[in-house]
């Protein structure tokens, strides 16, 4: 044993003591070729995953270096099971090529090694997609790009990408160093680390990937750095209307592009432009359940040089399917939290790009781009009259008893109060409950059903510090930017949905000059109990705990 | 060179005395030339003691030990006191019969081995420069290497092993736990806890059949054992039958201490160090043990055996307790340490982790662990602080958890909501006998299962145990050996203090000695006799040629019929010695009985053969070679 911060485990876990003097000296080796999983207060844990060592060796970062770095850093002798595994999944990145062919309909694939070429050609799925060309190579059809590179990775063969990503239409871009409100803008400098990790020298392997940074971190800023770097013909998708206006005047208030220039593409206006901002909604939209999706279009073929996906953990399943066929364009996907329900992750990271960048959520707040914020979780009990309809019920009866629970109200009225100086947003699931407490209160209400000129004008009444209380339903989980905002109030919930959790602390992350506080009703005695504490693992991970409250009845 | 003390030639005198008169005579007069009568015996003794105890002399006979000769000391080094034909047996799949029969007798001869009371010992005059030339090597393999950091039953896996046990309240061993130790194979986790269920119910360390339970105060005193002493009793565990408990726990802790000496060995010394063992310690060796070795992973099997590291004994450090209720550690916790029945594991490697969740510290006040004893043990042992969410946590969950007790599985004393369920739940009423008080019920104990369930989907916390004051014990099992066993398992660690690796190169016969031999006017006899011991290494100085015949005709052989006859009647009854015979397609090591003839005065041999000592009657005609062998010196 020595003085060292890394403890290497034998599933090829990290787990590095945040508190050594050394550790921020590991970190920066660890991120070239591992994956952060959790970065709670004391000890963060990474992984080697097979992406991380492909994502590394695309990136010349070597096997060598990689088990040297590790064998420096660890605090105990490293099990030879560690180093094998590095150096033989390193060893396959570069044995299956992808290049231009003479044949301009078809893109070459060179194998290195028979036996994974025997290996390909027995594989149905691959084998119909491979022409044969001579004894070391394939041809492949151009459209095939994607789903060739998502099939070998699954195999565990990675493609080496050489065929360097195709420059969209120019568009002449530049940031400002002032925005149009008047303020002074400076990209921060994980921002352009960021974004340099995405773009890197812009060669073959790089321009593509996904980006995890903390809610309030600004990541449409990340965003605008690359398309100011690539300048080209942009495409962004995001989760709703609300979300694409404040792309839109973010590009407008900190870049030099000009109104006309930034088209919107939703279900209200269609306006493609040369930086065009849509919904996923819009582009999964068709008329009929078997009938084609008309929008899809706009993504195949609008000629875009960039595709940013916001939100990207929100991908869509059809937008799955043409994201294979768009492995030509530079793309970068967004988001905080990479938790798929559905445990499609690994599909993002083939199709849009691996994980290029991530950093601990407690790091920048502890730099302060995110605020400071407090977690309560307070308990509250259910009225008497309550508790056998609760007892009786059925699970999902039961669930829905605990989240509307009524006496939820006295506190929703007591945290109001404790807050005066705040802006508050007070969050839920249940439309009736939300409806209730705006009406109780009589305080303005954001649903689903609110007109889209309506969420705009409650958002910069709000904004503009008008109201300081707004009552949201699950449509303000997501890319919808409050600065001011520092208290959430979270009433209800979709059972034990930890993005959502995550992303509803984040609404109130935007660094200010006071501390944020997120609370959580909970009904006590109940099974809303258990489905917060799932609610509640991923910030957990991040280094967030729950004080928890119980209300007096 | 060692100083030889007065104990040590007392030592050798006496065991020398003891020799009877043929073979005393016979070393005697080998070593001490010429004996003419009258002579004093203890004088003779006190010669050879001090021929022996010069010097050169010790140099001579040390520098003479070969390979074979260095495999049989190192033998009877790691054995004890040993009969021959035990190290006979030991060494018969390596060489044959005939051979380790002069080898051990020649060994004899030489004076290196010493006979005491049929038990072979070291010369005490060289004792501690023959040890020092023990080896492993050559016993256990041509290519032993350092032991290999692999994954076996420690405690800190038993740990585990029982905080699975206390959650899932079954012994079955399910596929998803192999991501909880990641460092073994599924296998090999499997195989551990099909062992370890077995192992510790016949314990009563795990009580039950369908819904198993942890004794806990038992598994506190088997995590008390350190991961040398867990291994010593889980393997002696088989061989504890009352008498030979003991051995049997001192069995496993030469076999532990050896192997982790050792590194790697083929099969075949393997076996060779378990019957070893099994012969030092008085254990009757079964199959079945490589097995338990494998699967407590003292041994992995790759190509050859290869032994796991066991851990020295790692203070376990302080736990870090993270903002996500994951309790870490690295090392050992100690016996009574209670994190792991306050959570669950989820991890056991280098660091090891459990989570603290509501459920998990609920089993804990299941198991009779008080909220104060939790809350201290958290306190003391955090690092750098105790996480208050988390104690705030727990104790919000003790105190739902008091809302209700049960005592005896019928009465039921309640705080006002779980009263305010028992009353108006229409489902439950039919499960009331009575209200006995305000907040006291009296349940039916029949249904016992269906109230709790109702009380649990109602959002009650229902203990899981009844309370102890009214704890009805309906069947009490013990094992009485437990606590013995536990007992005998904390032995000190055998070190096994031999060295490992010493390869002879034996010196080679002194010339100038033979010269000697061919140039001198002996008789012919006299000069075959000498020719014979010299090369039997027993001639070490010119001295000890003269003219005389210490041993006879010792070998006869082809047309020589008269010759092979002769010897053969001269072994006769004599226990000590030996015929090698060389028939035509086997080589037999007898013990002559008888010589008779038949009608065409054909010589008979009537010869148990040994070490099986089946009586053969064997034509003297057949035998192309006889040569006789001094088998016992004693």
């Amino acid at each position: 044993m020595n003085d060292k911060p890394l403890i290497v485990q034998s599933d090829r876990t990290m787990l590095l003591d945040v508190h050594h003097k050394d550790s921020e000296a590991c970190r920066a080796d660890l991120v070239k070729f591992c994956e952060l999983v959790k970065s709670p207060e004391h000890v963060h844990t990474y992984t080697l995953s097979a992406i991380s060592l492909w994502n590394a060796a695309s990136s010349g970062v070597k096997s060598d270096y990689i088990t040297e770095r590790i064998q420096y850093w660890s605090r105990f002798p490293v099990g030879e099971s560690v180093l094998f595994y590095v150096n033989d999944i390193a060893s396959r990145f570069g044995k299956v090529i992808l290049s231009e062919s003479e044949n301009p309909m078809y893109y070459l694939l060179t194998i290195k090694g028979a036996r994974i070429k025997a290996e390909m050609s027995a594989r149905k799925n691959i084998a119909k997609m491979l022409v044969p060309n001579d004894e070391q190579s394939f041809l492949i059809e151009k459209y095939n790009r994607g789903e060739i590179k998502l099939q070998l990775i699954k195999l565990g063969y990675p493609v080496d990408d050489r065929i360097p990503l195709e420059k969209g239409i120019p568009v002449p871009m530049n940031l400002r160093e002032k925005t149009r409100g008047g303020y002074k803008f400076v990209v921060r400098e994980y921002q352009k680390q960021a974004a340099q990790a995405l773009l890197g020298d812009l060669g073959p392997g790089s321009g593509y990937g996904t980006i995890v940074l903390p809610c309030g971190s600004g990541k449409t800023v990340v965003g605008m750095q690359i398309m100011s770097q690539l300048q080209t013909k942009t495409l962004i998708v995001t989760t709703n209307i609300a979300a694409v206006h404040q792309w839109r005047d973010e590009i407008l208030d900190k870049t030099d592009l000009k109104r006309e220039q930034i088209g919107e593409y939703t279900g209200e206006r269609k306006e493609p432009r040369e930086v065009t901002v849509c919904t996923y909604q819009v582009l999964t939209y068709r008329p009929d359940k078997e009938g084609p999706f008309p929008h899809l279009e706009l993504l195949t073929k609008g000629e875009w040089g960039l595709i940013i996906y916001d939100e990207v953990h929100m991908l869509p399943a059809p937008v799955f399917k043409v994201t294979a066929e768009l492995q030509a364009v530079y793309r970068v996907g967004l988001t905080a939290t990479l938790i798929r329900e559905d445990g499609r992750e690994d599909e993002v990271f083939s199709l849009v790009g691996p994980k290029r960048f991530d950093v601990p959520w407690n790091e920048l707040q502890q730099q302060g781009y995110i605020a400071e914020a407090f977690c309560h979780e307070i308990r509250v009990d259910l009225p008497t009259e309550m508790e056998i309809p609760y007892a009786v019920g059925n699970k999902r009866e039961k669930f829905r008893m605990a989240s509307e629970n009524p006496l939820k109200l006295d506190v929703v009225k007591d945290l109001v109060k404790r807050h005066p100086d705040d802006f508050i947003l007070i969050i839920g699931q249940y439309i009736s409950q939300l409806e209730t407490i705006a009406a109780m209160f009589g305080l303005p209400i954001i649903t689903g059903s609110t007109p889209n000129a309506k969420r705009e004008e409650l958002y910069r009444l709000f904004k503009e510090g008008e109201i300081h209380i707004l009552v949201v339903s699950k449509v303000a989980n997501f890319a919808i930017d409050l600065p001011d905002a520092s208290v959430a109030i979270q009433v209800s919930g979709t059972f034990g949905s930890r993005s959502e959790e995550a992303q509803r602390l984040g609404r109130i992350l935007r660094p200010k000059d006071r501390a944020s506080f997120f609370y959580s009703i909970v009904t006590r005695y109940s099974n809303e109990e258990e489905f917060a504490a799932n609610r509640q693992k991923f910030l957990a991970e991040q280094g967030y705990s729950y004080e928890i409250e119980v209300w007096p009845h | 060179m060692a100083t030889l003390t007065e104990s040590r030639k007392n030592a050798f005198k006496t065991l020398l005395n003891r020799y009877s008169e043929e073979n005393y005579f016979y070393l005697a007069r080998n070593y001490l030339g010429l004996i003419t009568t009258p002579f004093h015996k203890p004088a003779l003794t006190t010669k050879l003691c001090n021929f022996f105890s010069l010097p050169e002399i010790e140099e001579k006979v040390l520098s003479l030990i070969d390979e074979m000769d260095q495999i049989i000391l190192s033998l009877v080094n790691i054995a004890g006191p040993i009969t021959g034909e035990d190290i006979i047996s030991l060494l018969k799949d390596r060489y044959s019969y005939g051979k380790l029969v002069r080898r051990v007798s020649n060994l004899q001869e030489r004076m290196i081995l010493l006979n005491d009371g049929g038990l072979l010992i070291f010369n005490p005059l060289f004792d501690e420069q023959i040890r020092d030339l023990c080896s492993l090597k050559p016993l256990f393999g041509e290519d032993p290497s350092q032991v290999q950091n692999g994954a076996y039953c420690s405690t800190e896996f038993l740990r585990a092993y029982l905080n699975i046990v206390d959650r899932e309240q079954k012994l079955t061993y399910k596929e998803e736990f192999s991501t909880l130790f990641p460092s073994y194979s599924s296998e090999q986790l499997k195989l551990l806890f099909a062992l370890l269920g077995e192992v510790l119910s016949e314990q009563c360390v795990i009580v039950g059949d369908k819904r198993v339970e942890v004794d806990f105060e038992k598994a506190h005193t088997l995590l008390a054992l350190n991961d040398r002493q867990l291994l010593c009793m889980l393997v002696a565990e088989p061989f504890t039958k009352e008498k030979d408990r003991s051995k049997a726990v001192n069995f496993a802790n030469n076999l532990i201490g050896y192997l982790q000496k050792i590194g790697s060995c083929d099969n075949l010394s393997l076996q060779l160090l378990l019957k070893l063992l099994s012969l030092k310690t008085g254990i009757e060796y079964e199959a079945s043990l490589l097995e338990r070795l494998s699967t407590l992973g003292v041994l992995s099997l790759n190509d050859i055996w290869q032994a796991n590291h066991i851990e020295e004994e790692s203070e376990r450090s302080t736990l870090v307790i993270d903002s996500d209720n994951t309790v870490s550690y690295s090392g050992s916790c100690s016996g009574d340490d209670i994190l792991y029945r306050i959570s669950d594991l989820t991890v056991l490697d280098r660091q090891t982790s459990y989570q603290v969740t509501a459920q998990s510290f609920t089993r804990g006040l299941d198991g009779n662990l008080s909220w104060e004893k939790v809350q201290s043990y958290l306190e003391e042992n955090s690092y750098p602080q105790m996480s208050e969410s988390l104690l705030k946590m727990l104790g919000i969950t003790h105190e739902r958890y008091q809302q209700i007790t049960i005592y005896d599985g019928i009465v039921l004393v309640t705080e006002d909501r779980v009263t305010r369920l028992l009353t108006q739940l229409e489902s439950i009423q039919a499960h009331i006998v009575a209200t006995v008080a305000p907040n006291t019920f009296l349940m039916k104990r029949s249904t016992e299962q269906a109230w709790r369930k109702i009380l649990v989907q109602s959002g009650v916390l229902v203990p899981a145990k009844k309370a102890e004051a009214y704890l009805e014990v309906v069947e009490e099992r013990e094992n009485p050996n437990f606590e013995l066993l536990v007992g005998e398992s904390m032995v000190e660690a055998v070190t096994a203090d031999i060295p490992g690796m010493k390869k002879m190169q034996p010196a080679p016969l002194d010339k100038s000695l033979r010269l000697a031999i061919e140039v001198s006017r002996f008789t012919k006899a006299e000069k075959a006799d000498l020719e014979q011991r010299f090369k039997a290494k027993m001639i070490l100085v010119k001295e000890q040629i003269v003219a005389q015949v210490v041993n006879g005709v010792v070998e006869a052989g082809g047309f020589d019929y008269q010759g092979k006859v002769g010897l053969c009647r001269n072994a006769v009854g004599k226990k000590n010695i030996a015929l090698q015979l060389m028939l035509p397609e086997q080589e037999l090591i007898v013990q002559a009985l008888e010589v008779a003839y038949t009608a065409d005065k054909e010589a008979l041999l009537k010869a148990a053969v040994m070490p099986d000592m089946e009586v053969k009657i064997i034509p003297v005609s057949k035998i192309f070679l006889v040569r006789q062998l001094r088998y016992h010196l004693v």
